[in-house]
C-alpha cells in the first residue's frame, strides 16, 4: 500500500492478475483483493481444460458417451459461446481446441467436420452431448474475461470506487476513474516499440481486451502462438497481428476480441457496428503496422 | 557466463564482512564473526603452522587451496601424511618437499610446533585421528562426514570440548556467498515459512578406483567407500552436506527420520546402498525429503526450499517468488497516481508470457558468488585458529549433520523409524 494506492498481483490463467484499488482503507482493499483471488482462482478451476478436476474435463471425458447436465454457471457461457457464434459466423468457437489435438496426435479425422455448430448439442434443459469422440470444448478464450466479469460483480457494490485490473496485460477492466483526471487511459503497447502505445482507449467501468497470435514478455521478447486457429480456415493464423476491443463488458470484449483476429475488416465492422459500446481497433504488424478502427 | 560471477578473495572478503558486520547475521551465523573481529591469540604476523593427514583426492583439494592463500594469509604447511605411498610421494611434490612427510600420523602429531591439522582421510579414520590431534594440543579441521558411527561423533565432540580445541567439519557451504545470502533470506522471512525441504545428489558411476594391479589387497583401501566397515556410502558422502544446509536453513534438528536403501544396480561386491530415500522429520512439522543415487546423472544435485512466499534452489542460485512481478506498466501507473501525473498507460496489448516452471527461470539469489568455498572455509580455520576458539555453532552444524546421516542410515536398515537418543543430545 503507498498512499490510497493498494496494489495486489497472483498468478492465474497461465499468467499474472494485477489489481489496482485506489481507497485509503488498507484492510478494506486486502479484505476484496482476497475475494478476487478466490473467486478467480475459482473460475480457473472451473474452466481448466488441463486440470483432471473441472467441469470443462468432466464434459470432454464423457459428453461424447452420454449427456451431460449442465450447472448454471457452465450453461450461461456456452449460451453466450453459442450466441457469440451465430453473431460471428462461427468466427468465435470454442471446439477449436480439437483441432490443435488432432494435429498433434496426427490422427486422420477431417478437422472440418470440427466445429461449435456442427459438433455440439447443447439443449435448452441444460445438456450437452458431442456429436464426435473427437470434439473437445475449451473456454481459455474466455475465461479472463469471465473472471473480470465476476471481479466486476463483486467490486461494483463494495466502497472502492476506482479500479485498475491488469489480467495477463491482455485483459484490462477499469472501474470509476483515474485519480489524477477522468478515464483510464490505456494505451494498447506497440510490439515493435515495447513500452510505447500505439492506439489509446479511454475507459470508465469499461473493458479492453487483446487477441492476438503472439505472446509477450515484460522485455518485450515476443513468443508467437502456433495455437491460434482460425475457425472457418482449420488453420493458424497467419499474420503477425493483434485485435483489440473495447467493450462495457469484459466477457463480451474478450470473446469478440478472439473473434475478430480471425475475421476480416468487413465482418468486423458488421459486427461492431452492432453492438453501441463496442469499437474495436486491429493492427496488422505485416502491413507496417496497419492499422484498422472500428 | 561464469566470469560475470567471479570475485576475488579480497571482493569476497569485503563481502564476507559487510555480512559478519551485521548482528542478526552474526546471531545466526557466528562463525562469520571471524572475519570483521580484530584477532586475538597469535599474532597475524605469526605464522599458523598446519599439517595435512590424507592426500587422496579431497586431500590434494584441500593442500591446493590452502597454497593458493598461505602466503597471504602467513601460514605454513609444515608437515604432510599419507600412508599409502602414491599419496605420500604426491604430498611431497605439491609441497616441493618442504613439508615434512611421515606415513604414520602419529609421528605428524608429536609435532609440537603444530597449530593445527587438516584430516582428509576415510570416514573411519577420523575418529582415532582428531581425537588424538585433540589431546596433542591442535586445532582440527576434519572432512565430514565426522565418523562411521555415531558413537565415535560424539567421542570426537567430547574430546573437542574436553581440549577446548577447535573441531571444524568440512561444511564448505556454510562459507559460500549464495549460501550465506539465501539463508540470510530465508531467516529474515523471506520465502515466508519454510515448510518443506527437498534434496537430492544423483551420480552415474560406481565410486570404483582402480586399484593398481597385483594388489587386490589394496581394494579396501582405495575403496573404502563401497565398504559397510567404512563409510555409510552416500548418507556419509553426500547427504552430509545436505543434512548440514537443512539444519541451518530451519536453524534446528530433525525429530526422526525414516529411510529406505538398496543395491539396485552395482551389484559387483559394494556393501553400500546405491539408492537411498529418506524423510526428516522437524519438530515444526517440515519434511526434509531427499535421494541419492549412483546409476543416473541427469538431475544432479539441488536442494529446494519451499516456503509460503516463494522457493530456492540453493546449488542453481535461484529463488522464484510465488507471486508474479508486477507489471512494468502497473508500477508506471503507481508511480504516475502517487505523482499527480495523469497519461496513457501502455499496458493492453498481447497477453503476458506465463512465468511457468516450463520457461521462468527465477531471480539469481546472489549476483557475484563464483568463489571457491573450500578454500573460504580453511582461511575461517586459519582465523580461527588466530583466535585460538571458534563459534560453538560451526562445531555443532558438523556433529548434528554427521549423527543424522548416521541415523538415517539406521532408519534404512532397520527399516523403522529412528529418533535420537537423547545421550547424543549436546
Amino acid at each position: 500500500m503507498k498512499g490510497n494506492i493498494f496494489h495486489h498481483s497472483f498468478y492465474s490463467m497461465g499468467t499474472r492478475f494485477s489489481l489496482l484499488f485506489i481507497h485509503p482503507d488498507e484492510s478494506l482493499c486486502e479484505k476484496y483483493a482476497g475475494i478476487i483471488t478466490a473467486e478467480v482462482k475459482r473460475v480457473e478451476e472451473k474452466l481448466n481444460y488441463f486440470s483432471g478436476r473441472s467441469d470443462i474435463t468432466y464434459i470432454n471425458k464423457y459428453a461424447f458417451e452420454r449427456e451431460i447436465r449442465l450447472d448454471e454457471e457452465i450453461f450461461h457461457l456456452l449460451k453466450k459461446c453459442d450466441e457469440y457464434n451465430m453473431i460471428t459466423e462461427g468466427a468465435f468457437d470454442i471446439t477449436m481446441r480439437s483441432i490443435i489435438e488432432l494435429k498433434k496426435s496426427g490422427e486422420s479425422a477431417d478437422p472440418d467436420r470440427i466445429s461449435w455448430r456442427n459438433s455440439v448439442y447443447l439443449t435448452d434443459d441444460q445438456k450437452i452431448k458431442f456429436k464426435s469422440r473427437t470434439v473437445k470444448i475449451d473456454l481459455g478464450s474466455l475465461g479472463k474475461g469471465y473472471a473480470l466479469e465476476k471481479a466486476e460483480s463483486i467490486l461494483s457494490p463494495s466502497p472502492i470506487n476506482n479500479i485498475f485490473i491488469s489480467f495477463g496485460e491482455s485483459s484490462i477492466l477499469a472501474m470509476g476513474n483515474h485519480p489524477n483526471g477522468g478515464a483510464w487511459q490505456v494505451g494498447i503497447n506497440n510490439l515493435m516499440d515495447n513500452g510505447s502505445s500505439i492506439y489509446n482507449f479511454d475507459l470508465v467501468d469499461a473493458s479492453v481486451s487483446t487477441s492476438s497470435n503472439y505472446t509477450v514478455d515484460d522485455l518485450g521478447q515476443i513468443s508467437l502462438n502456433i495455437n491460434v486457429i482460425d475457425p472457418v480456415k482449420k488453420e493458424n493464423v497467419d499474420k503477425i497481428k493483434s485485435v483489440s476491443v473495447r467493450s462495457r463488458s469484459p466477457l463480451q470484449a474478450e470473446i469478440l476480441s478472439t473473434a475478430f483476429l480471425a475475421m476480416n475488416e468487413e465482418r468486423i465492422k458488421t459486427v461492431t457496428d452492432r453492438f453501441e459500446d463496442v469499437s474495436a481497433v486491429q493492427i496488422d504488424y505485416l502491413q507496417q503496422k496497419k492499422i484498422t478502427i472500428y | 557466463m561464469d566470469n560475470l560471477f567471479l570475485i576475488n578473495r579480497r571482493e569476497f572478503l569485503k563481502k564476507i564482512s559487510a555480512f559478519a558486520g551485521s548482528t542478526a547475521v552474526v546471531a545466526s551465523m557466528p562463525w562469520l564473526k571471524t572475519f570483521s573481529n580484530d584477532l586475538h591469540g597469535k599474532s597475524p604476523n605469526e605464522k599458523v603452522r598446519l599439517g595435512v593427514i590424507g592426500v587422496g583426492d579431497r586431500g590434494r583439494a584441500l593442500l591446493l587451496n590452502l597454497q593458493a592463500f598461505m602466503n597471504e594469509a602467513n601460514v605454513e604447511i609444515a608437515a604432510v601424511c599419507d600412508n599409502y605411498e602414491p599419496n605420500y610421494q604426491r604430498a611431497i611434490n605439491i609441497t616441493g618437499g618442504k613439508a615434512k612427510a611421515f606415513y604414520d600420523y602419529r609421528k605428524l602429531l608429536e609435532m609440537k610446533d603444530l597449530d593445527g591439522v587438516i584430516i582428509a582421510t576415510p570416514l573411519h579414520e577420523h575418529k582415532r585421528m582428531t581425537i588424538d590431534a585433540l589431546n596433542a594440543g591442535m586445532h582440527v579441521f576434519c572432512e565430514k562426514a565426522m565418523a562411521r558411527s555415531i558413537d565415535d561423533v560424539k567421542l570426537m565432540y567430547d574430546a573437542h570440548v574436553e581440549t577446548k580445541k577447535i573441531l571444524q567439519t568440512g561444511h564448505q557451504r556454510m562459507f559460500s556467498p549464495v549460501y550465506l545470502t539465501a539463508i540470510d533470506k530465508i531467516h529474515s522471512g523471506g520465502l515466508g515459512q519454510v515448510t518443506h525441504m527437498r534434496a537430492f545428489w544423483h551420480r552415474n558411476g560406481d565410486w570404483r578406483r582402480p586399484v593398481p594391479k597385483g594388489h587386490p589387497e589394496l581394494d579396501r583401501k582405495i575403496n573404502w567407500r563401497l565398504y559397510d566397515e567404512y563409510s555409510a556410502g552416500l548418507f556419509t558422502e553426500l547427504l552430509s552436506h545436505q543434512m548440514q544446509v537443512a539444519n541451518w536453513v530451519k536453524k534446528s534438528y530433525p525429530v526422526s527420520v525414516v529411510a529406505n536403501g538398496s543395491i539396485n544396480f552395482w551389484k559387483q561386491g559394494r556393501e553400500v546402498y546405491d539408492d537411498i530415500a529418506c524423510i526428516f522429520d522437524y519438530e515444526d512439522g517440515t519434511q526434509f525429503v531427499y535421494d541419492s543415487i549412483n546409476s543416473n546423472k541427469h538431475y544432479g544435485i539441488e536442494e529446494q526450499i519451499l516456503g509460503s512466499k516463494g522457493t530456492m534452489e540453493l546449488e542453481m542460485n535461484k529463488i522464484y517468488s510465488e507471486t508474479p512481478p508486477p507489471p512494468p506498466a502497473i508500477l508506471n501507473l503507481i508511480n504516475d497516481i502517487e505523482k499527480g501525473v495523469f497519461r496513457t498507460i501502455p499496458i493492453g496489448g498481447a497477453s503476458w508470457i506465463p512465468e511457468t516452471a516450463s520457461n521462468y527461470h527465477g531471480e539469481f539469489i546472489e549476483q557475484n558468488y563464483k568463489m571457491d568455498e573450500s578454500k573460504l572455509q580453511l582461511e575461517a580455520f586459519v582465523r580461527y585458529i588466530r583466535e585460538d576458539k571458534a563459534p560453538e555453532e560451526l562445531t555443532l552444524q558438523g556433529y548434528y549433520s554427521s549423527v543424522w546421516v548416521l541415523l538415517a542410515e539406521q532408519a534404512a536398515k532397520t527399516r523403522e523409524r529412528v529418533e535420537l537418543p537423547k545421550k547424543y543430545l549436546v
